[in-house]
């Protein structure tokens, strides 16, 4: 077993040549534990400015209007089900203990993994700042889901980006982690966000049939929705009622955000009771649909649906059917059914 | 010299004409002294790779993948051919497959199978995984390596897997292999997408997890010890399964590829596919 910090660490990590106290606070002089740990303040980075700040000022400022701390998608993502009323509820009851518990600090990322419902596997490497560790990372707040998918962990098709040696920081670079200074809503209005045609501009794509076939269903399909490699799971095969399966599926429907847009959807588990405890009844549940376009992380270069254009041009295999919706979900999904 | 003549004809029959160009299981030694003449592909996960692997190595990911309800099957060919052209291997490397240590056997091993049968020649795999390089104090190299890519074609060799019509056809003419572990196989428990408890009428078992001790291969006498005490027999058909397709490539790797076995067939859908199939009873609580 390793000590948190040892000589060698101290020596090699210039934030360790700080005393414990620049960050930690506490008494260092202090003879017994008690008196040591007056003040003691466990996780510095929550204050990201007080903390890291005091040598990062710019990235500490910015990163406290990062989605990631600010956990502001989570609530721009449900409140539009919400009366003004509900909204105030929302806040007072739900966001702050729920929702935002889950932000990052700056040392859920380079100190320690996350916590992730109560649960987090400690320091990564003693107390060794790491610049980037996403298996340690990432991958435990977004695990359910994404990094999983992304490995091929789940069975599926490790992502294309990985086989060839891409972790999630190539695509979702530190500035966009650390944000550019201004508060977003969610993470579709950020400014600068991952593309695929940043890396892959249509017009150098492939062979001339497949610049066709790009050139066809630009601004109509999504890249996800052809270069899917696999079944991704929805939220639903956890979340949804009780006893609920893993059942992973590709769900292709239109793009809630931008009905003329084909795309892969993710059926998000917020049901009409979701938030009965805290009081909210969510006057405009149908308002909003319960699937929303996502970009699942097992991309592939080829699937059955770049092989066969029959795959959705006769079978209509991954098509949103009305018969699929859950019982009592929002109105709003059937807009979504090609 | 008519009897040096009849043993070698007996030879020529017992042990099929069987040439590599490498050996089936290499040590880190033998790999350390010829690291420039191989092509190392790499199978962990990739922060694993990248934190620390043998110099030259490169990744390689995606040679099983699900599809078809069933858990590891052999990617489609364009996408195969891709992934090998991509990590450097032609159709006559020399290529060794590296996995985490000596518990990911038959992973690398699975691997490996699908280049042979992808039509890889002289493929091998490290002993002990990476953890008996590291452990034998060779150099280590960081980060991402690539190689230049090469033009590879897949061509399959049908006679390294069996489809389920074959299992189906060869059930009663075929040496059935069970790779599984053994109360798996005596029908005490069973992976939950496995249909059925026990298994296949007839079928041998022979657990995968018996090929390697404290991590190592098994000296290749002991292998065959072990072998020889079920009668099996190389000249008849046999097809070898497990629950998923992974661990049945273990002894299809030892068989086939060390000890010279030329009639022996994995069968990737194994039990999860077959026990889904009406005609096939399984039993429980009986040994074969």
């Amino acid at each position: 077993m390793g000590f948190v910090v040892s000589k060698d660490l101290i020596a090699r990590d210039p934030h360790l040549q700080n005393e414990c106290t620049s960050c930690h606070k506490g008494n260092a002089a202090a003879k017994d534990q008690k008196a040591a740990h007056a003040g003691l303040i466990d996780r510095p980075s929550d204050d990201p400015e007080a903390a890291c700040g005091t040598c990062h000022p710019e990235i500490a400022k910015n990163y406290t209007l990062s989605l990631h701390y600010t956990a502001a998608g989570m609530k721009h993502g449900v409140s539009g089900r919400f009366s003004e009323a509900e909204k105030k509820t929302f806040d007072a009851k739900v966001f702050e203990q729920s929702c935002r518990s889950c932000h990052a600090s700056c040392g859920d990322c380079h100190v320690k993994s996350p916590v992730v419902s109560g649960v987090n596997l400690g320091l990564m490497n003693g107390h060794q700042f790491a610049r980037k560790d996403e298996s340690k990372t990432c991958a435990l707040c977004h695990g359910g889901r994404v990094y999983p998918e992304f490995t091929g962990e789940y069975g599926g098709t490790p992502d294309v980006h990985y086989r060839k040696g891409m972790t999630c920081a190539d695509c979702h670079p530190a500035e966009q982690f650390h944000g550019d200074g201004k508060a977003y809503p969610d993470r579709t209005k950020v400014a600068v966000k991952p593309s695929c045609v940043t890396c892959h501009p249509l017009e150098y794509l492939g062979k001339d049939s497949t610049k066709q076939t790009h050139e066809t269903h630009d601004g109509r399909v999504s890249c996800s929705a052809c270069h899917t490699a696999s079944s991704y799971r929805q939220c639903s095969s956890c979340h949804l009622g009780e006893g609920a399966r893993s059942s992973p599926a590709i769900v292709l429907g239109k793009n809630p955000r931008n009905l003329k847009e084909l795309t892969t959807l993710r059926l998000i588990p917020t049901v009409r009771d979701t938030f009965q405890k805290a009081g909210i009844a969510q006057a405009n549940f149908d308002a909003l649909p319960n699937y929303w376009n996502t970009v699942p992380h097992n991309i592939a270069k080829r699937t059955d649906r770049t092989r066969d254009c029959n795959t959705c041009h006769q079978e209509g295999l991954y098509y949103l059917e009305a018969k699929m919706l859950p019982p009592g979900s929002s109105k709003k999904n059937l807009d979504l059914i090609p | 010299m008519k009897k040096a003549v009849l043993i070698l004809l007996v030879l020529a029959l017992t042990v099929p004409a069987f040439a590599r160009g490498i050996d089936a299981v290499v040590s880190a030694d033998w790999l350390a002294a010829n690291l420039s003449k191989v092509v190392v592909v790499d199978m962990r996960k990739l922060d694993e790779y990248r934190a620390g692997h043998i110099p030259g190595a490169v990744s390689l990911q995606g040679l099983y993948v699900a599809k078809d309800n069933l858990s590891n099957e052999v990617p489609a060919a364009d996408e195969l051919a891709e992934l090998i052209a991509e990590a450097g291997i032609s159709a006559d490397s020399k290529v060794v497959v590296v996995e985490t240590d000596g518990s990911r056997f038959a992973w690398v091993t699975r691997a490996a199978w699908t280049l042979v049968y992808a039509g890889v020649a002289d493929v091998a795999v490290l002993d002990g995984g990476y953890a008996a390089w590291t452990k034998a104090g060779k150099p280590t190299a960081t980060g991402m390596e690539f190689r230049d890519e090469t033009k590879f074609e897949v061509k399959f060799n049908p006679a390294y897997i069996a489809t389920k019509a074959e299992v189906l056809a060869g059930l009663k003419k075929a040496q059935i292999l069970d790779t599984r572990a053994y109360d798996t196989y005596f029908g005490l428990s069973k992976q939950a997408f496995v249909d059925q408890f026990g298994h296949i009428p007839g079928a041998y078992s022979l657990p995968s997890a018996w090929i390697t001790k404290d991590g190592m291969v098994r000296p290749k006498a002991e292998l065959e010890e072990m072998v020889a005490a079920l009668k099996l027999s190389p000249k008849k058909p046999m097809i070898i399964h497990c629950d998923s397709g992974v661990l049945c490539t273990a002894w299809w790797w030892i068989l086939t590829q060390q000890m010279g076995w030329t009639n022996v067939k994995s069968y990737d859908g194994s039990a999860q596919e077959i026990s889904k199939e009406p005609t096939v009873k399984f039993v429980k609580y009986v040994w074969k």
